[in-house]
């Protein structure tokens, strides 16, 4: 036994007393009880959702509760008639029960419902995350029912305000929705009306309230739209306006009735894209393997709008193939377009170019590729294609910026249809607040991951004993292309001041501060990934003298080769190993000091020229002449700096 | 400074295969073998519930939610078993699971806690967790003083018993990162009961 072993073994062990063991017994028993729950409630989908029918008989109004347990809801519903509904609200209604009814007659599975879940999030934000059972998903449609047979009262798209906007603002803007076309009525609730309606909603919860100091809720103007106008439409035209805080809006009918027309019981015809592009692949259709396949793992892969196919039957046979690597990669059906990445014209064309039954989400369309399709701006994703209500759009930021220098390629993930909406909490390590973020996520990863052994490959041909160490794996790159912005910082100030003075005592010159900043690595998503605090050290009637230094100290996301020194300019070249805490990078003119504090705080000075001595990586003579620090000064301010930049772990 | 015998001599370099050529990884070994043949859920419960308990107790801190969500777990594999029963490694995707339904608790939590704070309560859960050993241990703390991952890992790894390779698979990340998730974590651990202990 290894001497290291044996103190993880202590290290074991101290966790084994720490913990100890669990004081009830192990209960199969309770696993069981679960079980037979679980069970119950997916027969008991039906039975409920038929009772609120039966139920609603003879009440005037309508009201909705729980029962005692808060586990299985009984509805009640008005006993208002849907005879008089028209159009697509009598088409939506009669989905509503035709779904009900399947569900009482158990054809419709707790499975096919859950399956929903991407797409109740997309019309309900409260139904689609870990949150989404059968009593939330019955809530939705009993609320559908009553929104129905009320229409008259119901507010469709809500201006939440923000609490600093002025009167006049206000009343401007409300004048300016009135005069929208399509716009029945504006309604402007203030603060203290909101509060007030909240009370009245839940007079029977009046605890909530005891605690509430002043009034939490924004003033809103509501909005009540005629048929023909999308709420999402109107939303995004008033996007963005100072005064606004938040737009939320109810799915259109149309939107509704979509969903409710892809909830169909197992086995049937669906209609989603992928199921389609199965049916017609020429190397799967009708054998039993494929449908023994739908059933376990249904889905394909997706590409961006590159390789998104005009006839999804002409994709390879491997297109299908469940990949090893991601298996249980859950997301939804559509295929991507990063808007970004293309030309207005060429996104356009493919997405034109698409087949009829083609779902193409298109993520951060510019206004003038929305201009191209005809499609709303302020969208993202946006969404063309002719299954408009199953996956809706959902603001889902993937990436806001282009892939600088590479051509669109492939982004492959596999979407997995049959188990996706349900698996947020058994496999993504998402919060599964959607199939879509998942789905972002995980092709963001891929891209990484793509990049980042492209470029490691490059460098293991680069001769740059700099660089010959680099680390291949994808850890090191967790977005091989993030935003670098310079913020001011009071700290990153006074850093630089305490530096200018020590190096005033080991070198016995003045230095002044040039310039002090903070450098923030933006990634994906709008994290900062990495952080690190420069300035330049001017040696003063010398401007050649000078010392410039990096200081950053990141846990997670060392960026090798794309450090905020090279962002900034300073050439400054240094390799990165994956096992890092934290590193120090200070140039004076030609030299370059390294701090690894995972190695135990040592110190590696090389000298690179400034002015790219490539081969060597040695500085011309002219410049080391030109240096303020010897290279034992140069450590021992490196150290020093390791200590005081501490405070920029993050 | 502690010495080799106590808690913190844990080695700042170490290869995380090579235990388990040792001789006191073979029983580790083994286990593994025996967790591909479990005929039912329930010789998988059986086998693996104390250990999952005790993996999730230190990871989330919460004793009564780790067994919640190992029982929880354990349903729903009673459930898939058709399907998940063929996997190499059933244990595996119990582990999953188990730790995402805690992880996702623990999330609802917050969520919830800042709905609360928004409607201008305080947030009853969102102070500190249930723990599991008492609050005064320095060991304690100082794995509460790692960030989540990095204790999930040292969980899995040191209490759990489980290869790197399985680590990685349970948290869906790659084996360089789960190493580096417990280096990082040993040093931490090591300068923290080391500095408790000179006090």
């Amino acid at each position: 036994m290894s001497v290291e072993y044996a103190h993880d073994l202590g290290l074991r062990e101290e966790l084994d007393r720490l913990v100890g063991y669990p004081t009830a017994p192990a209960s199969w028993s309770a696993v069981q009880d679960r079980v037979r729950r679980k069970r119950r409630r997916r027969r008991g989908a039906g039975a409920l959702a038929g009772a609120a029918v039966v139920a609603a008989a003879g009440y005037g109004g309508w009201s909705l509760y729980s029962t005692a347990n808060h586990d299985e809801p009984m509805l009640v519903i008005t006993d208002a008639t849907s005879e008089s509904l028209t159009g697509v609200r009598a088409e939506l209604w009669s989905e509503i029960q035709r779904v009900k009814e399947q569900s009482e007659s158990g054809a419709l599975a707790w499975a096919d419902i859950e399956r929903t879940r991407g797409a109740m999030a997309s019309v309900w934000r409260g139904t689609g995350g870990s949150d989404f059972d059968l009593q939330s998903w019955l809530i939705f449609w009993s609320l559908t029912e009553q929104r129905l047979l009320t229409e008259d009262s119901v507010v469709e798209v809500t201006i939440y305000l923000k609490d600093d906007a002025r009167p006049e603002h206000v009343s401007a803007l409300h004048a300016e929705i009135a005069a929208m076309p399509g716009v029945k009525s504006v309604v402007y609730m203030s603060k203290t009306q909101a509060l007030e309606r909240l009370k009245h909603a839940l007079s029977d919860r009046p605890e909530i309230f005891e605690n509430l100091t002043g009034n939490p809720l924004p003033a809103s103007l509501e909005i009540e739209l005629a048929d023909d106008v999308s709420p999402a439409a109107v939303a995004a035209r008033l996007a963005g306006r100072p005064e606004i805080d938040d737009i939320s809006y109810v799915a259109s009918y149309e939107q509704l009735l979509g969903l409710l027309r892809g909830l169909t019981p197992s086995g049937s015809t669906t209609t989603s894209y992928a199921d389609q592009a199965v049916d017609s692949h020429p190397e799967t259709t009708s054998t039993t393997s494929l449908a023994a396949s739908r059933v376990e793992s249904r889905g394909l892969w997706a590409g961006n709008v590159e390789t998104a196919p005009d006839n999804p039957a002409s994709l390879p046979p491997e297109f299908y193939e469940r990949p090893d690597y991601v298996a249980e990669l859950t997301i939804g059906e559509p295929l991507w377009v990063f808007a970004t990445e293309l030309p207005p014209e060429k996104a356009a064309a493919a997405v034109e170019g698409a087949g009829d039954s083609q779902v193409i989400l298109i993520f951060d369309p510019p206004e003038e590729l929305c201009e191209l399709l005809d499609i709303p701006t302020g969208l993202r994703p946006s969404f063309k294609g002719d299954l408009p209500s199953i996956f809706v759009q959902r603001p889902v930021l993937v990436r806001d910026r282009p892939f600088e220098d590479a051509p669109a390629h492939w982004v492959l993930s596999w979407l997995d249809l049959g188990m996706g909406v349900s698996a947020g909490a058994d496999n993504s390590e998402y919060d599964p607040i959607g199939p879509y973020e998942a789905g972002a996520a995980e092709t963001i990863w891929l891209e990484a991951h793509r990049r980042g052994l492209e470029q490691n490959a490059a460098r293991t041909d680069d001769s740059s004993a700099a660089l010959a160490g680099s680390t291949a794996t994808m850890d090191a790159y967790p977005d091989p292309y993030p935003i670098f912005k310079d913020v001011e910082s009071a700290r990153a100030e006074e850093l630089a001041g305490k530096a200018a003075e020590r190096l005033r005592i080991f070198t016995g010159l003045s230095f002044r501060v040039d310039q002090a900043g903070e450098v923030q690595a933006i990634g994906a998503n709008d994290v900062i990934e990495h952080l690190s605090h420069g300035a330049q050290l001017v040696v003063s009637g010398s401007a050649k003298k000078c010392v410039t230094y990096s200081v950053f100290w990141s846990e997670e996301d060392q960026l090798p080769g794309l450090s905020s020194a090279n962002a900034r300019g300073l050439h400054a070249l240094f390799d990165v190993g994956a096992d890092s805490k934290g590193v120090i990078v200070v140039v004076p003119n030609g030299y370059q000091a390294i701090l690894q504090l995972a190695d135990g705080m040592s110190v590696n000075v090389t000298s690179i020229g400034l002015d790219s001595d490539e081969a060597g990586h040695r500085a011309p003579a002219s410049v080391v002449e030109s240096s303020p620090l010897t290279p034992e000064q140069l450590i021992e301010f490196a150290k020093w700096l390791v200590v005081e930049g501490a405070y920029l772990r993050l | 400074m502690l010495d080799e015998t106590t808690s913190a001599g844990f080695a700042s370099e170490a290869d995380w295969d090579e235990p388990k050529a040792s001789e006191a990884t073979v029983a580790v070994g083994e286990a593994a073998c025996d967790r591909l043949r479990y005929a039912s859920p329930e010789a998988l419960f059986r086998a693996e519930r104390d250990s999952l308990v005790r993996v999730l107790t230190l990871a989330c801190g919460d004793p009564a939610l780790a067994e919640d969500s190992v029982q929880e777990a354990f349903a729903r594999l009673c459930i898939k078993w058709k399907r998940v029963g063929g996997y190499d490694d059933p244990a595996a995707w119990v582990r999953r699971v188990a730790l995402n339904l805690a992880q996702d608790h623990r999330r609802h939590l917050a969520r919830r806690a800042r709905l609360l704070v928004r409607l201008g309560r305080r947030a009853e859960d969102g102070g500190a967790l249930p723990l599991a050993v008492e609050r005064d241990s320095a060991l304690w703390r100082a794995l509460w003083g790692l960030p989540s991952r990095q204790r999930t890992a040292v969980a899995l790894f040191y209490l759990g018993d489980l290869k790197v390779a399985e680590v990685a698979a349970a948290m869906k990340v790659s084996e360089g990162t789960v190493k580096r998730h417990l280096d990082r974590a040993r040093e931490a651990l090591r300068t923290q009961l080391e500095a408790s202990h000179e006090r």
